[in-house]
C-alpha cells in the first residue's frame, strides 16, 4: 500500500520506539508525518474532504456556539484524531471556553468522522472562528496534503442584561387608591370666624322679632292677649280651661280655675258660693256689669256640675274662658 | 428650525402626564416595585406642586399616599401632618396616618418616658370641625328662635325652656368653635434616617434611648442649637438629634 522507502523508515522507527509501535496501525500515515503540528492522522485519497460549520454565528458573549468539524472519505476513520483547538493560540485568544463535544463512536467503515466543540467567545470583539489548517496523508500522492478550513464570520453581541426578578410593591391597600376627583379638586373652606357667629346672632334676633310681628299682624288682639298671658293668674286659668275638656270632671276643674283666678287677681275667697262671691265682688268694687255675668256663670256651672248635666260642659268652658278674657279687657 | 421646535414642543407636550395618571400608572406597575416607585414619585412631585398652589385635604391625602408608595416615608408623614394641620378632623387623613405609622417598627422600651410610638390622633379638634360647631349653632339657633317667638306671643309652658335651651346651645357652640380654633398645634419633626437620640447636642453625649430612633419617628420640636434639634418623644423624654436627620 505504501511505498517501499516509507515502509523502511517506518520499520526503523518502530524498532527505535517500541511504545510508538503500539500506537500505529497499518492504515496510519507514515510516522514521519505524524509529528506535523496540524496532522491528525487522517489518511485518504482524493475524495477526502474536511469541512466545518458553526451554529449559531450570531450569539451573545455569554453564550456558546457549536463548531462541527467533519472529515469524510478517510480510510482510517477510527484513527483520525480530534484537533485540540484549545491548544491553538488563534482559538485561545478568541474563545474563553473550548469544550469538546461528546461524539458518537466511529465505525471502521464509517464514511465520515465528526468532531464537535462548544466555544464561548471572550468578548464582543470576536469576529470569527479562525482559519484552520488540516493536514492529512494522501494515499494518492503518497505525501501529506493540506486543507485550509476558511474562517467562519461571527457576530458577537453584549451579554443579555439579566435583571433581578421584580418585587411587588407592598403597602396598606388603602394607600393604593386616590381620593375622589371631587376631593382632589375641592378647595379648602375657610373656617367660620366671628362674623359668621355675629351674623347668626343678628339673624336670630331678626327672626324672633319678625315672628312676633307677623303673629301680631295676624292676631290683632294678640298683643293684649300676650300681655294678659304674661300674668300668671290668667295664664294658669286659661291653661286649666284648655285642659278641662280632657278631664273626667271638666266643670269641677273650670269652677276651681275661675275661683283661683278671682283669688289671685282680686283677692277673693276661693271657697265660696256664688252668692258669697257676689258680695265679695261688690266689696272689692268690681263694676256691676262684670259681676252679674260672673255670678250667673258660676251658678250655671254649679247647677250643671251638681245636677249631673254635663252635656253643655264644653259651652260652659268656653263661656268661662271668655269671661276671663273679658275681665282682662280682651275682646 | 421653527417647525422643528414646534414639533419638539408638541412631542414634549404629548409626554406630560397628570399626577393622577402617574399614580394610576404606579398602581398598574405594582408588581414591579422599582418601576411603580418611579411613577409614584412623579405623581408625588405633581401633587406637591398642586399643594403649593392651593392646599386642600384631598391633595394632602394624595401627597401622603404618593410619597409613601414612592418609598419616601418621612415626606409622606410630613404631607399627612400638613393636611391635618389644615383639616384635623379629616377622617381620611387620620386613617392614612394610622396606616403609614403601622408600617414603622417602633422600638418598645421598658421606660414609658422613652416611648417612641406616637399617640393616636385624637382630641376634640380631631373630631369636630369649626363648621360642624357652626351648623350645630344654627340648629340651636332655630330652636331658640321658635322658643322665643312662642314665649313672646302665646307663651305656652314649654316655650321658656325651649328658648333657654336654644340660646344656651348657641353660646356653647360658639365656645366650642373658639376652643377648636385656638387649640395649639405643636410643630412635628420627622426622622428621615435611623438616628440616635442623644442627651446633648453633640455626638460625645450618651444616647438617650437604648435603640436608635427609626426612620419615620415623629418628634415634637422643642428648640435648636448648633445644628442640633432638641426634641420631645411621644413618651415625654427630651433629647437631641442632628438637624439634617429630621424633616421639619
Amino acid at each position: 500500500m505504501f511505498a517501499t522507502g516509507n515502509r523502511a523508515v517506518l520499520f526503523l522507527l518502530l524498532l527505535a520506539s517500541p511504545t510508538a509501535a503500539q500506537e500505529f496501525a497499518d492504515e496510519d500515515a507514515p510516522a514521519i508525518h505524524q509529528a506535523r503540528p496540524n496532522f491528525y492522522n487522517a489518511v485518504g485519497g482524493r475524495n477526502l474532504k474536511v469541512t466545518w460549520s458553526a451554529e449559531p454565528t450570531t450569539l451573545s458573549v455569554d453564550s456558546e456556539l457549536t463548531l462541527t468539524l467533519t472529515v469524510s472519505g478517510a480510510v482510517n476513520p477510527q484513527r483520525v484524531r480530534r484537533p485540540d483547538l484549545a491548544a491553538m493560540p488563534a482559538f485561545k485568544s478568541r474563545f474563553q471556553q473550548i469544550t469538546a463535544g461528546t461524539d458518537p463512536p466511529v465505525e471502521k467503515t464509517s464514511p465520515r468522522v465528526t468532531f464537535t466543540y462548544r466555544l464561548r467567545p471572550r468578548d464582543e470583539s470576536v469576529r470569527d472562528v479562525p482559519e484552520l489548517q488540516y493536514d492529512y496523508y494522501s494515499t494518492a500522492t503518497g505525501k501529506p496534503e493540506t486543507r485550509y478550513l476558511d474562517a467562519i464570520p461571527l457576530q458577537v453581541t453584549a451579554a443579555a442584561v439579566v435583571l433581578p426578578s421584580p418585587l411587588p410593591l407592598d403597602g396598606p391597600p388603602r394607600l393604593f387608591r386616590l381620593p375622589s376627583e371631587a376631593a382632589l379638586q375641592s378647595r379648602t373652606k375657610h373656617d367660620p370666624n366671628w362674623w359668621h357667629w355675629r351674623g347668626l346672632l343678628v339673624a336670630m334676633i331678626l327672626a324672633v322679632a319678625g315672628g312676633v310681628a307677623i303673629w301680631r299682624l295676624r292676631n290683632p288682639n294678640g298683643r293684649r292677649f300676650a300681655r294678659v298671658r304674661r300674668h300668671r293668674a290668667v295664664r294658669n286659668a286659661l291653661d286649666t280651661m284648655d285642659r278641662a275638656s280632657e278631664s273626667l270632671e271638666p266643670l269641677a276643674l273650670v269652677s276651681s280655675a275661675l275661683r283661683r283666678y278671682f283669688w289671685e287677681r282680686h283677692g277673693l275667697p276661693t271657697v265660696a258660693s256664688p252668692g258669697e262671691l257676689e258680695t265679695a265682688f261688690r266689696a272689692a268694687a268690681i263694676p256691676a256689669e262684670r259681676i252679674a255675668p260672673a255670678v250667673e256663670l258660676l251658678r250655671k256651672i254649679d247647677a250643671a256640675r251638681f245636677g249631673g248635666d254635663s252635656d253643655n260642659a264644653l259651652s260652659l268652658i268656653a263661656l268661662a274662658r271668655e269671661l276671663v278674657l273679658t275681665w282682662e279687657g280682651v275682646e | 428650525m421653527i417647525a422643528a421646535l414646534l414639533l419638539l414642543s408638541f412631542a414634549t407636550a404629548g409626554n406630560v402626564t397628570t399626577p393622577e395618571q402617574d399614580f394610576e400608572q404606579g398602581v398598574s406597575l405594582r408588581e414591579n416595585a422599582r418601576a411603580a416607585r418611579e411613577s409614584f414619585a412623579r405623581a408625588a412631585r405633581g401633587f406637591d406642586r398642586a399643594w403649593g398652589e392651593s392646599p386642600s385635604p384631598g391633595l394632602a391625602v394624595a401627597r401622603g399616599r404618593s410619597h409613601f408608595l414612592a418609598g419616601n416615608l418621612p415626606q409622606s408623614l410630613a404631607a399627612l401632618h400638613a393636611g391635618l394641620a389644615l383639616a384635623p378632623y379629616d377622617a381620611e387623613l387620620q386613617a392614612d396616618l394610622r396606616a403609614v405609622r403601622g408600617t414603622i417598627r417602633y422600638p418598645e422600651p421598658a421606660d414609658p418616658n422613652l416611648r417612641v410610638r406616637p399617640d393616636e390622633w385624637g382630641g376634640l379638634r380631631s373630631r369636630v370641625s369649626p363648621w360642624d360647631a357652626y351648623f350645630v349653632g344654627i340648629t340651636f339657633g332655630i330652636v331658640a328662635v321658635v322658643g322665643s317667638i312662642f314665649f313672646f306671643t302665646t307663651r305656652p309652658r314649654w316655650s321658656g325652656v325651649v328658648a333657654i335651651v336654644g340660646w344656651v346651645g348657641v353660646v356653647a357652640s360658639a365656645a366650642l368653635a373658639w376652643k377648636i380654633g385656638n387649640t395649639e398645634v405643636r410643630p412635628v419633626a420627622i426622622v428621615t434616617t435611623d438616628t440616635v437620640l442623644r442627651r446633648g447636642n453633640g455626638t460625645s453625649f450618651q444616647p438617650r434611648t437604648p435603640e436608635p430612633l427609626p426612620r419615620g419617628t415623629e418628634l415634637w420640636e422643642v428648640g435648636s442649637r448648633g445644628g442640633w434639634l432638641q426634641v420631645e418623644l411621644p413618651g415625654g423624654a427630651i433629647g437631641w438629634v442632628p438637624e439634617q436627620t429630621v424633616l421639619k
